[in-house]
């Protein structure tokens, strides 16, 4: 009888152990997406945004936020309609405040949204825009956010990168209110999509959006590269180089051969401080973050700020004229050699890209 | 929630700025995950300012010796060792020092709110604060603060901060995924400082003695009525997958040759020669060619047209023509005649002799190769009739 009493005991435990898993997946998934865009189109970090969202639980619907002025917003809010099945519904801020991305009036948009309908997760690509904008909201929340997420491990835990990649933080949030993210976009490729589906499109009303009229920021200029060459974020291929080039010149060979291999060009924190290429070219634990297919780093040491930037790369290709550099632990294939004339013997012997 | 609205500024003179410092692991040390997975072992490990609170505070005394502001404070929050920290700011040449005492490590927004509250006490113009912690890697506290204030906030700042004495506003160039971006802020405001904002001075030692004199004023959360926001718990802390350990080579060619071979990156789908692929791959387009003039060149000489042969099945057929007629020369005398047939026709195809002359450099190699061949084919057949000798004889 004993035993008979016991199993009924484990049987009422278990069942109530199931019963809490229940009520855990009831509680609906639903995300709101901070969308980039520009000149009418869905930048890829968004989409690899959507991406992430679906592996934070089954029923989960995907909203997407856009915020801008003009005819190449609402072709940015088409385009976003279906750029991924998973994206349910498109929301449109169209006024003048949010022309340029300024974190002030953007996070005030995302909790003027938030108010009107409930979001259990807000996300937003790990981009200068998302680390921008959405400690910002998250602080607006009183919630505590988690940037640039590498692993989404359910609706509430996650894996991020600490001490410049060299450690991973496993971490759940407990809180009660929305769960705020930034996510590391290499983490989450977007693979081909071959549904299309097209989401429903509504214009917010901002009629009742208050903005602070006393302090405010505003917006001056900028000053970008207009390149043909593939976005560093996203190119499979990418050529750095190193303080090693010693001037702008040579960098030219850099670029040289990543026009030759199809690819994007970096450089290090040292070359970009010495003035060689503009800044966005920064490859490291502040600055870009890539994972190409093929990574060849000419004249760079391999500090550990740089790594961070390339580890999940599939190949590393290093080149340096020191034996001992750091970047031969991590490269695939190290060649000691001189760089001046490594990069003209390999522009002379690679085959053509047919 | 209610914005913050800070007394106006009447000269910038009598500006503060409040610039918050932290104290991790120095930038240079290679770090280890504890064995028990609970986080990365600091014990005995160097530890200094965060290097970006240390171009942070260079920016705010440039500002102040530029005459825009009058006082800089050393902000740390943490144990009783930030006091080490908040004394090389001083060193630096922050004019006084705040230390909150806590002795776990709060979550940023913790460390926001804390921040605020020292904003709502000592009413500071601006809020200087280096980007990110080199240890989280978080990128948060300097945007939090902002909002907890309802102050604009200019983020990865680089290039230097301009500050318009009468109108009160700062020009900020920020450091984008595109680019530089120019954002001018109204005052008071929390900038994030990114990495080419500034150099930091050392401290000079006349300045590590003044700084031992220089006050810091020591705090509790109690005192600045904090609640701690715990909604992020860590579960545990690992070490990333080791990258398999490469390989040094020697040459370019060799590089070239293991990344075509080896690597497999896709990138070399574009130049990978595809054994035979759907159309026979570049030997068959080489040998369609030669088929065809072979096949016209012959049709011309005999008055005889032979038909259209396929390449694909032209150079199955020979390889296993090489292969069959080989084996059975060896065996059987008589095939080799055929073999011998067999060099005379396809061969000369494969090796062009019917659409070049004597002249032509691929003539001579023929003859070599065929040579080599039925030499090698007799040394077979040498071989073979003495082994048949031997196991007569031991019959």
């Amino acid at each position: 009888m004993m035993r008979a009493i016991l199993t009924k005991k484990k049987l009422v435990l278990s069942n109530a152990h199931r019963f809490i898993s229940i009520t855990n997946l009831s509680r609906c998934i639903s995300t709101l997406i901070l969308a980039e865009h520009e000149s009418g189109s869905i930048k890829p970090q968004t989409v690899s945004t959507v991406v992430a969202a679906n592996h934070l639980g089954e029923s989960s619907s995907v909203s997407l936020l856009l915020a801008g002025s003009g005819s190449s917003l609402q072709e940015a809010a088409s385009q976003a309609a279906s750029c991924h099945p998973s994206v349910s519904e498109v929301l449109v801020a169209d006024s003048d405040r949010f022309e340029y991305p300024l974190a002030e009036p953007w996070a005030k948009l995302v909790d003027f949204v938030r108010q009107q309908r409930d979001y259990s997760h807000i996300l937003a690509s790990s981009s200068s825009f998302g680390k921008n904008i959405l400690p910002r909201v998250a602080a607006l929340l009183d919630v505590s956010p988690v940037t640039d997420v590498v692993k989404i491990l359910g609706s509430n835990e996650f894996i991020r990168p600490i001490y410049a990649g060299n450690a991973l933080c496993r971490v759940r949030y407990t809180g009660a209110g929305p769960c705020v993210l930034t996510i590391r976009t290499t983490s989450f490729p977007v693979t081909p999509i071959t549904e299309s589906k097209k989401a429903t499109i509504s214009q917010i009303d901002l009629s009742k959006f208050k903005e602070d009229a006393v302090s405010r920021s505003r917006y001056v200029g900028q000053s970008t590269q207009d390149t043909e060459r593939p976005d560093l974020g996203s190119a499979r291929v990418v050529i750095t180089g190193g303080r090693a080039l010693k001037s702008v010149e040579n960098f030219k060979m850099i670029e040289k051969l990543a026009e030759k291999l199809g690819g994007a060009v970096g450089a290090t924190r040292a070359a970009v401080d010495a003035g060689y290429v503009p800044n966005d070219l920064q490859v490291g634990q502040t600055g870009k973050i890539v994972a190409p297919e093929l990574y060849m780093a000419f004249g760079v040491s391999g500090a550990i700020q740089h790594l961070a930037g390339i580890k999940d790369s599939k190949v590393i290709v290093a080149v340096n004229k020191d034996a001992d550099a750091p970047i031969f632990q991590v490269a695939d294939y190290g060649l000691v050699g001189d760089l001046f004339e490594v990069i003209p013997e390999l522009l002379e012997k690679l085959p053509e890209k047919k | 929630h209610q914005t913050h609205k800070s007394a106006p500024l009447t000269n910038l003179r009598t500006m503060k700025i409040l610039v918050a410092v932290k104290r991790v692991v120095d930038y240079a040390v290679k770090i280890r995950v504890k064995p028990d997975k609970t986080g990365v072992d600091t014990q005995n490990v160097k530890m200094s300012m965060n290097p970006f609170c240390e171009i942070a505070l260079e920016e705010a005394l440039r500002i102040k010796e530029a005459g825009f502001a009058k006082e800089v404070v050393a902000v740390s929050i943490g144990p009783p060792q930030c006091v080490d920290t908040l004394r090389t700011g001083l060193a630096m040449g922050a004019d006084r020092g705040i230390h909150v005492e806590a002795n776990s490590s709060f979550l940023p927004l913790t460390i926001a709110k804390i921040l605020k509250s020292l904003a709502d006490v000592e009413n500071p113009g601006l809020i200087f604060l280096g980007k990110q912690a080199i240890d989280d890697d978080c990128n948060q506290t300097g945007q939090m603060v902002a909002a907890l204030l309802g102050w604009p906030q200019a983020t990865f700042a680089s290039k230097v901060v301009v500050l318009d004495k009468d109108k009160q506003f700062a020009t900020v160039d920020r450091e984008v995924d595109g680019g530089l971006e120019t954002l001018s802020v109204d005052l008071p405001a929390v900038i994030t400082t990114d990495l080419r904002l500034n150099q930091p001075r050392y401290a000079t030692l006349p300045n590590i003695m003044k700084a031992k004199s220089k006050p810091i004023k020591k705090m509790t959360l109690e005192d600045l009525k904090v609640d701690i926001k715990s909604d992020i718990e860590i579960v545990e802390v690992t070490e990333p997958k080791k990258r398999k350990s490469g390989v040094i080579v020697s040459s370019v060619d060799e590089l070239i040759d293991k990344l075509k071979n080896e690597a497999h990156a896709s990138l070399w789908n574009y130049y990978r020669f595809s054994g035979f692929g759907v159309d026979g791959g570049p030997a068959a387009k080489k040998l369609a060619l030669k088929l065809n003039l072979a096949n016209a060149n012959l049709s011309s000489r005999l008055w005889v047209t032979l038909s259209n042969i396929e390449v694909r099945q032209a150079s199955v057929t020979i390889v296993s023509l090489i292969a069959i007629g080989g084996v059975i020369f060896v065996i059987r005398k008589i095939f080799g005649a055929y073999l011998a047939v067999y060099f005379t026709i396809v061969s000369p195809i494969l090796y062009d002799i019917y659409n070049n002359g004597p002249e032509d450099r691929y003539f001579s190699p023929f003859w070599i190769e065929l040579f080599k061949i039925s030499l090698q084919l007799q040394i077979f057949r040498s071989y073979k009739a003495k082994i048949m000798q031997s196991m007569r004889m031991d019959e």
